[in-house]
């Protein structure tokens, strides 16, 4: 055992600097911050495109955009934030903080880390492509298809589907071969004592995303493959008048659509085990339930696909099914918010901004979950499907579920990843003018859909008009107020109040006995955990 | 490069695990095919 | 059931209100439009029924996190409870919080199975009048299968629609029958569309290749309005549907009328007589900014690179042949559809004869219907 100490010991002294240290890095810590950095980019254009879509039906009729490349705008804004928001954020807060949490020097396959980071701006410039290539001569038509990408109309758009469809597989090459290694991370790398149901809640959400990755990446990739063979190579699988089936495309992609919302979601529920017990100032309350819970989401998640498909026409006994197992998902969605709620009870709470995310994350989360359970119920969803109301209901989940989660996880361990404390006033107003401008812009979108404004429409009606009206001035507010999100970290990263190795006086895991910023090979000696 | 500090035999449990999941996710992409369209019409014909 | 929920619903959305400060408008759409259907009525029941639970569970989370906020708070000096977690309610929560969640649920699931099977399993009863539903991209075409009136149905452009109505307002209504069952069959002759009336309680997605089955027993005469809901391509927001419901008397009259219309368009096109180039032009003209115009424009300048130009183009101001040919059979792979089921011979010359003539193609050809008969 020394001996390999001592060899390995030489190995870790020449680290590389400048360009190479990122290029080259197969450091854990120095990849999570590529992919948060990377995400951080994404989340802009992404926001820049959603605010175009909100300028657009600032006012009925066409303002500045045509309908393609409305259509086009609307595409890329769900892919940008989904693939390359959303999904790289996680990624770069597991990359960081699991090896932290679970006592290990670093991610099992340090390369193979390297490599499923560096796909990414590879696949992010196809994806990007995809948009643009219609602008040149010969570039063919934009995507006017939703992230969806339902054939035939994917089959009528010219060669920038193809595009996408290339960076559908290097995004999800990426995410598989990312999976993989926190998998085997967290089977084989735990420090001695550190048992499963010893992990941080953290380190199982991840380790159930990682399961989820793998288990409906490939399913997507398969099918967008059977769409590229449909454009290009004369096959029949989703052309009804070769004897395909235009709906299979359907099953297959919300097959993986659907699990793909939890995978969005699950970390971020982890990150806010980790950042309710800490502000509360006691352990997390049922730690059993909620790790059990999680396993059943993924479960269930995965055999209630076609509730994205109630107007297809499916069997009564189909969609009886679907509905019931969709309704079912609220068990284990709310025994996680009331464990959460229950952290809080009879606690010491004190509200800094991570908090204050998990608050609003626990309280607008519930929201956006009751709607869903509205949606389940097939006779109501006929109404709301395919309305502004769905698109009310999946911003109430995704951002208070997901970015605010993040927003959570990114607040309480800036201080352990740049060394320094972030400005707490500037990120309580961040916390308040988003939150607030937030629900202004989507609860009245519910209103919309109920209304009859049916969804991804660039021109409406004049009775739309009010509330459109209010959903985009408070939209183009929430957008900018991410200007001052992009200031806070800057402002962290350049300087700051000393972090202490425990930055939060009620924090408690492994990656608080580490200095902030942690050493390059973050345990060099495996902890003892008892 | 600066690879961590890990012995060989975690190393190799590393990598087979690894190449186990990796194998799994290759065979579930070329499952999609023709197995989850099976799976997915069988299910759906057998409740029409 | 709904006088009473018509209550709880102006209170529930007071707050909104409030906030909003906006002047109240009569047509400030806050819910569901007046459901015209018994099903209909019932799936707004159903709504209100779970939004209404939603809402009082809302409440519940709100107040206790509220309550927790004000009260356990470290700045009021609560010393935090560290076995909290270990006493019997944590001990237990696991199985009593799913216990009651699955109550709740199956009272949700249990409320939605009546009407579920009622408007899921479309009745095979006598007497039912069948309407064959076409998405196109992008309008809507209607074929009353009993007595062959087939009807296409378009967006009015801005200066034609009724006030306040443009995107909500077409040039032929799909009429129907109050009292009467109707079974409407969806299907699309390009790419996946939907046909949503919220009135009526039901959207059902057209699929090329699929025939897919709703139905609706109007039972309040009125005009009712909706729109394509699926994501059709670039003019997915101009594909409304107009429903117009009168008495099965009125309804019969319609018909007859709208049937000998039709005789009469046949037996002109089929009257073979020599057209002459304004009669070709001024019929060619209506036509073409209705069926084609929404492609390729009123000017002729199509919106590239989708919708190719006919002003100066090689097909429009070549040889005829080809002309008509592309037209009859649309052109494969593109977005350009096959014509030769949905217009006659008259129609199509006409539309060619006024592309070959029109924004400077002065071409001077005169197409007849013969030469389109011939073609076919």
């Amino acid at each position: 055992m020394s001996t390999t100490a001592d060899t390995l010991h030489s190995e870790h002294e020449h680290h590389p600097y400048g360009w190479r240290r990122w290029l080259y890095s197969t450091n854990h810590k120095d990849i999570g911050t590529l992919y948060l950095l990377f995400a951080l980019t994404m989340f802009f254009l992404g926001g820049l495109s959603a605010m175009a879509i909100r300028a657009e039906l600032l006012f009925p009729g066409l303002q500045f955009l045509d309908p393609d490349l409305y259509n086009n705008i609307l595409t890329n804004h769900a892919l940008i934030m989904i693939f390359g928001a959303v999904m790289p954020a996680g990624a770069g807060i597991a990359n960081w903080m699991i090896p932290l949490m679970i006592g290990a020097p670093d991610m099992a396959l340090p390369r193979l880390n390297n490599l499923s980071f560096w796909i990414l701006p590879a696949a992010a410039m196809m994806l990007i492509l995809s948009f643009i290539v219609p602008f040149f001569p010969g570039g063919g038509t934009q995507i006017n298809t939703g992230w969806t990408l339902y054939p035939p109309l994917s089959v009528q758009v010219g060669m920038s589907m193809d595009f996408l469809i290339f960076a559908i597989h290097l995004l999800g090459i990426s995410s598989v071969l990312a999976s993989i290694n926190i998998i085997v991370t967290i089977l084989n790398m735990r420090a001695p004592g550190m048992t499963l149901f010893k992990m941080p809640v953290f380190c199982w959400a991840w380790f159930v995303t990682a399961f989820l990755l793998i288990l409906v990446v490939p399913i997507i990739a398969g099918g967008v493959t059977m769409l590229l063979f449909d454009r290009h190579f004369g096959t029949s699988f989703f052309n009804a008048a070769g004897g395909g089936d235009p709906v299979l495309f359907q099953h297959l992609f919300w097959f993986f659509g659907h699990p793909e919302v939890y995978i969005l979601i699950l970390p971020a529920i982890g990150a806010l085990a980790q950042v309710i017990p800490a502000f509360s100032r006691k352990p997390l309350f049922g730690y059993h339930s909620t790790v059990g819970a999680m396993l059943v989401i993924a479960t269930l998640g995965m055999v209630v696909w076609a509730h994205h498909q109630y107007t297809i026409g499916m069997s009564f006994a189909a969609v009886n099914y679907f509905m019931i197992g969709t309704i079912l998902i609220s068990i284990p969605v709310g025994l996680i918010l009331f464990n959460f709620i229950a952290t809080m009870w009879r606690g010491a709470m004190t509200f800094e901004t991570p908090m204050l995310f998990a608050t609003a994350m626990v309280l607008l989360f519930s929201f956006g979950g009751l709607t869903g359970v509205m949606l389940a119920v097939i006779p109501a969803d006929i109404q709301y499907h395919d309305s502004m109301f769905v698109v009310a209901h999946f911003h109430y989940v995704l951002i208070p579920g997901a970015i605010y989660g993040l927003f959570a996880a990114v607040f309480y361990w800036l201080p352990k990843w740049t060394g320094h404390m972030y400005d707490e006033r500037l990120a309580k107003i961040f916390f308040w003018v988003n939150m607030i401008s937030f629900n202004l812009t989507f609860f009245v979108q519910h209103f919309l859909g109920l209304a009859g404004m049916p969804r991804r429409i660039i021109d409406y009606n004049v009775i739309f008009a009010e509330f459109n009206f209010i959903s985009s001035v408070a939209g183009l507010i929430y957008g900018l107020s991410h200007l001052l999100f992009l200031y806070i970290v800057i402002k962290c990263i350049r300087g700051g109040k000393k972090a202490d190795n425990k930055a939060w006086e009620g924090a408690t895991g492994l990656e608080w006995e580490l200095p902030s910023p942690p050493p390059f090979h973050s345990w060099e000696t495996a902890p003892r955990v008892k | 490069m600066a690879t961590p500090p890990v012995d060989d035999a975690t190393r190799r449990r590393n990598r087979r695990t690894a190449l186990l999941l990796g194998a799994f996710a290759i065979v579930v992409f070329f499952s999609s095919v023709p197995f989850w369209k099976n799976l997915i019409q069988t299910a759906l014909n057998a409740a029409r | 059931m709904l006088a009473r929920m018509k209550t709880i619903r102006s209170l529930w959305f007071l707050p909104l209100l409030l906030v909003s400060a906006a002047p109240a408008r009569a047509e400030y759409g806050l819910n569901f439009p007046p459901p015209a259907t018994p099903i209909a009525r019932d799936i707004y029941d159903l709504h209100m029924l779970t939004m209404g639970i939603s809402t009082i569970l809302l409440i519940g989370v709100f107040g206790v996190v509220f309550f927790a906020i004000w009260k356990f708070r470290k700045s009021r000096g609560y010393q935090p409870d560290q076995n909290f977690h270990k006493t019997w309610f944590g001990t237990w929560s696991w199985i009593i919080v799913p216990a009651m969640v699955l109550g709740v649920d199956l009272t949700i699931a249990g409320s939605a199975q009546k009407v579920l099977q009622e408007m899921w399993i479309v009745p095979k009863q006598e007497g039912m009048l069948d309407v064959k539903v076409t998405g196109h991209q992008w309008y809507w075409e209607y074929e009353y299968m009993d007595s062959g009136i087939r009807i296409e149905s378009r967006a009015l452009p801005e200066d034609q629609a009724d006030d306040g109505l443009y995107l909500r307002d077409v040039d032929n209504r799909l009429v129907l029958p109050t009292h009467r069952p109707v079974r409407f069959l969806h299907t699309s002759a390009d790419v996946n569309h939907a046909m949503w009336v919220p009135a009526l309680g039901f959207k059902k997605d057209a699929i090329p290749g699929y025939i897919t089955e709703t139905w609706a027993t109007i039972d309040t005469e009125g005009v009712y309005r909706g729109q394509c809901a699926e994501l059709c391509g670039t003019w997915h927001a101009k594909m409304p549907i107009v429903v117009e419901a009168v008495s099965e008397s009125e309804f019969e009259t319609w018909l007859a009328e709208a049937k000998a219309a039709e005789v009469a368009a046949e037996a002109e096109a089929a009257a073979d007589i020599e057209w002459s180039m304004p009669d070709l032009m001024e019929k060619g003209k209506g036509l073409y900014n209705t069926k084609c115009a929404s492609c390729h424009q009123i000017n002729g300048e199509g919106l590239q690179p989708a919708f190719p130009p006919l002003k100066g183009s090689a097909i429009a101001t070549g040889p005829t042949g080809p002309h008509i040919d592309i037209v009859l059979h649309g052109k494969p792979g593109s977005a350009m559809p096959p014509w030769k089921g949905q217009l006659n011979d008259l129609e199509i010359a006409a539309i060619v004869t006024y592309e070959r003539n029109a924004w400077g193609n002065d071409t001077g050809d005169l197409v007849q219907p013969r030469d389109v008969k011939a073609a076919r």
